[in-house]
């Protein structure tokens, strides 16, 4: 049976990036920006929000200490959670 | 006895203690060897007893042991974060005369003192300020200065402070902390590091990132009685709700104290907490001074009552705001790189004044504002000049005004107002002050202006500059 990767799986993080961040990346510049979260002005405090949320919302356990890589950008985490088979149906 | 006659005793004596890392764990005998081989090896690296020595790495078993060896051979320590920028480091070690260095990246000479740190002579060459007779070890503070400023401790204030903090804590031999804040900071410094290896307690390293989902696991997995972690943290255990797993939340009952320091708990998330089971245990302590109060968490809103010892009085300051005067015995005794500055801000009768209002209701402290322009992010407390010095540095920046705001969700965040004719790449200022200042003191939220609103005196006006950055959350809904 194929499965389906979710098509609004970019957005759904990129307003978790917006949230976090209580706006300062809105969901726009989340989803567009190829520089990483620090670049673009996420601070370390909200980037344990949005990985807490990330947990909250799709019941995963992330290991910074192994992913911290995967999640710099909202397409490296769409990536990552794919990887974990988040978003498919 | 000196402090690293104590605790090398204490080792010894709690030889089947624990420290455990993400690399695995290490009895505090294990730690007392590793320290005897990191000492030889600092000494053949030409670290000497009037040697400094920057230690700058996050938490791990090694940390401890380095710290050992530093003190063994005499020299002075000076712990720092490890998330400093490399502008803070570089002029750090030029203020303070810092010879030598341990740290996770390795400088031209640097060799590796064990698998996460290398060591290595710095290239600080020239005169430098003396020290205190009695100083033996340095932590840094910002709340006041341009760039960090060294506090120089004595032997009898470290051992004081932990000694005050076992007292009112009854942390013994029993107890496991896992700890969440760094190492260099005074949190874990003044109520787990050196308590805990005093005591013969565990000690559990956080998770380097601590996301409130890593420390819920690190929890479960070893059943610390001890969590010392920052604001954050609870705030994100908070928004688990009734989705901790009921494994969690039975390791999270079995804690027998929650410690949390330097910024104000939310009421919601103390309530969550409280009614979970684990009522938050507030501190209050400023690095100059050391721990002042303890609150086990059952009197809502107040830092506590003051620690054995301690006295806190309250003194008018030039602004006329009745501000906290505290003497301890845990106190430091100068800033290494801020000649007369400390000295300064002491009252006749040696208490040092704080930049926090507040009063003693009952025996216990209610902290009330912070006074002049010390931001605090999350525990983390910094002088807007530390920020504003960088920024000026920019081009085409004329001036600029740093403030602490509030975000729509009340969270704080450190804004700047910059005034300047160009059109500017705020992600490339961003860029420009993370290469200057750690991390946590890079604003959130940047705006520009052709002129900062000033009065008809001149002085920029704080309010107006919070409310122009404020609109920037109006314009992004």
């Amino acid at each position: 049976m194929t499965s389906h990767v979710e098509t609004d799986l970019p957005d759904t993080v990129a307003r978790l990036v917006a949230s976090a961040t209580d706006g300062t990346v809105p969901v726009e510049q989340a989803v567009r920006s190829d520089q990483s979260f620090a670049d673009i002005g996420m601070t370390s405090l909200s980037f344990i929000r949005l990985i807490d949320s990330l947990e909250i919302k799709y019941g995963i356990e992330i290991d910074l200490e192994r992913d911290l890589d995967s999640m710099r950008t909202v397409d490296l985490i769409v990536k990552y959670l794919e990887r974990h088979d988040v978003g498919r149906r | 006895m000196s402090l690293i006659s104590e605790l090398r005793a204490s080792l010894s004596a709690h030889s089947g203690a624990h420290i455990i890392d993400a690399k695995g764990v290490s009895s505090f005998a294990d730690i007392l060897e590793e320290s005897d081989r990191k000492a030889a090896a600092l000494k053949t690296s030409g670290v000497r007893r009037d040697s400094r020595l920057l230690i700058q790495t996050a938490n791990y078993s090694g940390y401890v042991s380095t710290l050992l060896a530093a003190l063994q051979v005499g020299s002075f320590p000076i712990l720092a974060d490890p998330s400093l920028g490399a502008q803070e480091v570089s002029t750090l070690v030029q203020q303070c005369g810092i010879d030598h260095a341990v740290m996770h990246s390795s400088g031209p000479s640097f060799v590796a003192l064990d698998e996460m740190a290398f060591h290595g002579a710095t290239e600080f060459a020239g005169q430098r300020p003396a020290l205190a007779p009695s100083s033996i070890l340095g932590r840094l503070t910002s709340g006041s200065t341009r760039s960090p400023a060294c506090i120089e401790y004595s032997d009898t204030a470290i051992l004081n402070a932990a000694r005050g903090w076992i007292a009112a804590s009854g942390l013994s031999s029993a107890d496991s902390s896992l700890c969440c804040a760094g190492l260099h900071n005074g949190l874990a410094f003044n109520t787990t590091l050196i308590p805990g290896l005093l005591q013969g307690s565990d000690l559990i390293f956080g998770p380097s990132v601590p996301t409130a989902g890593s420390v819920l696991r690190s929890i479960a997995a070893n059943s610390p009685t001890i969590l010392v972690a920052f604001p954050v943290i609870y705030e994100q255990i908070k928004e688990y709700g009734d989705r901790l797993s009921p494994h969690a939340l039975s390791a999270l009952r079995r804690l027998r104290l929650a410690l949390s320091s330097a910024a104000p708990i939310d009421g919601d998330v103390a309530n969550y907490m409280r009614n979970t089971g684990v009522p938050i245990a507030d501190y209050y302590g400023i690095a100059e001074t050391g721990p002042v109060t303890y609150n086990d968490g059952l009197v809502p809103g107040s830092q506590g009552l003051p620690l054995p010892t301690v006295e806190i009085t309250t003194v008018s300051d030039p602004a006329g705001d009745h501000v906290l005067a505290i003497h301890t015995r845990s106190m430091g005794t100068k800033y290494l790189n801020y000649p007369g500055r400390f000295e300064g801000s002491l009252t006749e009768k040696g208490a040092y004044v704080t930049s926090d209002t507040g009063t003693l209701n009952a025996g216990h402290l209610i902290l009330g504002r912070r006074t002049g322009a010390t931001l605090n992010i999350g525990g983390r407390k910094f002088s807007a000049e530390s920020i504003r010095a960088p920024l000026l540095n920019y081009p085409s920046i004329r001036d600029c005004h740093v403030v602490q705001l509030s975000t729509p969700t009340g969270r704080d965040c450190v804004g700047a107002l910059l005034e300047t004719d160009e059109v500017l790449d705020l992600n490339a200022v961003r860029e420009h002050i993370r290469s200057e200042v750690a991390a946590f003191k890079v604003p959130e939220v940047l705006a520009t202006a052709e002129a900062l609103p000033r009065s008809s005196s001149g002085k920029v006006k704080s309010s107006a500059v919070r409310d122009h950055l404020l609109s920037t959350f109006t314009s992004r809904a």
